[in-house]
């Protein structure tokens, strides 16, 4: 059985470098993640794994390196043509490292979420998610003027944004506080919300900085649950950067192992843990400041 | 024995609170400095008026801890509020009932002031402080230069006016549409910039925009300003005594204040307009944007909003606006000239905006009417002349009200005189009950 990640991959990184002044945050980074796969991104802190994340959205302009991205296939000689080229997309892969943020989102659908949540605090849970439909309502509301004088399409596109809203709001149980500010919610509703609304902007790759981050066994079982779910509907490839081991090893089909800006593992879950390397970076080390684990790094280090 | 505690401890407040009065009062109460025969600068003791104020703080604070159980005790209290559905039909049939109203008690010449100056103005600063609403409420994008869109308008109307020969109907929407443009200008160099520095930037085109048209003599003709340009028409009749007027057609006999209540209307029916588009756009991708730029530019982002159009279109928008309102200033003055668009007017525009709570379109009209009125209204105060003699004029006490206005609402409403926002869309209810029900 050969991986998904090599035969049909939907995001191809290859070489990708980012430097800050003097740091090399990622260095020289290659991995494919696959269609319909949760893939996750592990690695002890300062390893690069929210750098990596902010170049793959636009956040961050890397220093060198490319990232192909398809919702169709991922082909060789297309990717080169367009590399050669100077264009940002064929209309169907997208070379990431060259789009901005916002076109990211929007014409690549890739979506994000952050490692410290960032919702609308103000704005109640139903216009959070409204508003990552703009897409589709902009189009609808035609510069406004559409939506100023309320015709029908715009009624209708408006609707039907509500409604999606409406099931996510159900799906995460919060149906009943869509009203409500999104800042006045517990902290683990506000990271299924945030969730939430990535989803709304209907993406082909979902990224999840930290999901599980603060919350409870319970909690963070749940949202296993609905990360699992995500990918069994098959819309939607997931790429997270996780701590919580039960989470990464539940739910993911491939491993990418970070450390000091680079790849040190790549494989499936059963494969990564067992790997020297990984357990002596992180999975087997409690805490990093020993100076045992300097002895241990020393050893197992790959070469 | 209570009592007896109650009364040391006012003592010991009073007690400081004197203190700091006669500290601070020092150096500004118990000396000044007089320029004597040689235009020497002496110092004059003013012991006496020293020890009044002290005396006076000490009485003052010594009954306030006494009665009221001490200070900094009453506890910041902000009450939700919610309008009452009444209201909105209820101001609206106020205001289009007030100039007739005021007319038909006081004749015709005696309303002029308060058609004018109570009703076209502040009907004007309610325009002014919706536009800027859009900006500073909705976008958080913090601008200090808003003056600088209502010149535009203003001067847009003065200028072309005369040389194109159109009349306002046709200017109005091209002065809001000249300050739209230089709201774009202004909003593209600053893109990158966020608070203090997105403020300080504003600033500084505000005061470029007075100074052009300070210094630019040929065409704006500097300080002195521009007049003589054609004023407001009822439909093709001019508002002037004699056959040609309008007050000749409608049967009445001529009056100054009919021109007042047109613009009166004409502005009411504008500053309606734009509540109206403004509470739509709410609803809209577009100003949902706004409110998401203001709450989290990242975020923003990572939906795929493009935060350079959001910025441009809330600097646009707020600035035609602007612009609008600057072309009926120049109808309600006949007369334009740099000195009505400095800093402090912007800053009265934000003070608006920020009394009446950012993003609440009632809160930003009840302090327009609140701020412009009253410093209006202390004009009228004459029999204050009485007590503190004929050389008193309670208007140049003007910015030290708004300032006592400001601190009272910081310490009562922090957040604005409407600080609730309702959401712009809303699941029913209903529905929600019956999903926790079941």
């Amino acid at each position: 059985m050969s991986a998904r990640w090599i035969d049909d991959p939907i995001l191809r990184v290859d070489h990708l470098t980012m430097r800050f002044g003097g740091l090399t945050a990622v260095n020289d980074v290659s991995f494919s993640a696959g269609r319909g796969d949760v893939t996750a991104l592990i690695g002890p802190n300062g390893a690069g794994k929210t750098t990596l994340f902010n170049c793959l959205t636009g956040f961050y302009k890397p220093t060198s390196g490319r990232i192909a991205f398809s919702s169709g296939r991922l082909d060789d000689a297309r990717i080169e043509k367009l590399t050669r080229s100077a264009r940002k997309h064929d209309g169907e892969i997208f070379l990431l490292e060259r789009m901005a943020d916002h076109e990211i989102a929007r014409q690549a659908r890739l979506a994000r979420t952050f490692q410290n949540i960032r919702l609308f605090p103000g704005m109640s849970a139903l216009e959070n998610l409204m508003i990552a439909q703009g897409r589709e309502l902009s189009r609808a509301a035609f510069f406004s003027i559409a939506g100023l004088l309320g015709l029908p399409a715009w009624r209708r596109a408006e609707q039907a944004a509500v409604d999606q809203a409406t099931a996510w709001l159900e799906r995460i149980g919060l149906r009943h506080r869509a009203n409500d500010p999104a800042g006045s919610l517990p902290y683990g509703d506000q990271r299924r919300l945030e969730i939430a609304r990535a989803m709304c902007l209907r993406p082909t790759l979902l990224c999840l900085d930290e999901p599980a981050a603060g919350l409870n066994a319970a909690e963070s079982h749940g949202l296993a649950e609905l990360l699992r779910a995500i990918r069994d509907e098959g819309e939607t490839s997931i790429l997270l950067i996780e701590h919580d081991m039960s989470v990464v090893m539940r739910i993911s089909d491939h491993v990418v192992v970070l450390d000091y800006g680079q790849k040190i593992a790549d494989g499936a879950p059963r494969e990564v843990r067992e790997d020297p390397a990984v357990i002596a970076a992180y999975l087997g080390v409690e805490d990093p400041d020993e100076p045992a684990v300097e002895a241990v790094l020393a050893g197992n280090a790959p070469t | 024995m209570a009592r007896l505690e109650k009364i040391s401890s006012a003592l010991r407040e009073a007690a400081l609170a004197t203190l700091i009065v006669a500290g601070l009062g020092f150096p500004i109460i118990a000396y000044r400095a007089e320029p004597d025969f040689n235009n020497a600068l002496a110092l004059l003791g003013r012991w006496p008026l020293f020890f009044q104020f002290c005396l006076a703080a000490f009485a003052l604070r010594f009954a306030l801890a006494f009665w009221r159980g001490g200070a900094a005790k009453a506890p910041i209290r902000e009450r939700l509020w919610r309008s009452p559905r009444w209201l909105g039909p209820a101001a609206l049939i106020a205001l289009v009932v007030y100039p007739l109203a005021v007319v038909g008690l006081l004749g015709p010449q005696a309303a002029l002031k308060w058609v004018d100056t109570y009703g076209v103005q502040i009907l004007i600063y309610v325009l002014l402080g919706w536009g800027l609403n859009i900006t500073v409420g909705l976008a958080g994008l913090l601008d200090l230069g808003y003056a600088a869109f209502y010149a535009v308008g203003a001067y847009a109307y003065a200028l072309l006016a005369p040389a194109t020969g159109l009349g306002f109907w046709a200017l109005l929407p091209v002065c809001g549409l000249l300050a739209a443009f230089w709201g774009f200008c202004i909003g593209f160099p600053i893109l990158r910039l966020r608070g203090d520095y997105l403020a300080i930037v504003t600033l500084a085109f505000a005061e470029i925009v007075r100074i052009v048209l300070t210094n630019w003599d040929v065409v704006t003709h500097g300080e002195a300003g521009l007049f003589g340009f054609p004023g407001l028409n009822f439909f093709g009749l001019p508002f002037i005594p004699g056959p040609r007027g309008f007050a000749a057609h409608a049967g009445l006999p001529f009056a100054g204040v009919h021109k007042l209540i047109f613009l009166y209307y004409l502005v009411l029916i504008l500053a309606l307009a734009a509540n109206l588009v403004s509470l739509r756009l709410r609803r809209l991708p577009l100003g949902r944007a706004w409110e998401a730029l203001r709450e989290d530019e990242i975020a923003c982002r990572a939906l795929g909003l493009d935060t350079a159009n959001i910025k441009l279109t809330a600097f646009a928008l707020g600035a035609f606006f602007a612009g609008v309102a600057g072309c009926l200033f120049a109808l309600r003055q006949g007369f334009v000239s740099p000195s009505a668009f400095t800093f402090s007017e912007s800053a009265l525009i934000l003070a608006i905006v920020v009394l009446g709570g950012g993003g609440s379109q009632l809160g930003v009209a009840v302090a327009a009417v609140f701020l412009v009125g009253a410093s209006e209204a202390l004009r009228e105060i004459t029999f204050l002349k009485s007590v503190f003699g004929e050389g008193f004029d309670p208007a140049q006490y003007r910015m030290l009200l708004v300032g006592l206005a400001m601190v009272a609402m910081m310490n009562l409403r922090p957040r604005g005189l409407v600080s609730t926002r309702e959401p712009t869309i809303k699941l029913p209810a209903g529905k929600i009950a019956a999903e926790t029900a079941s």
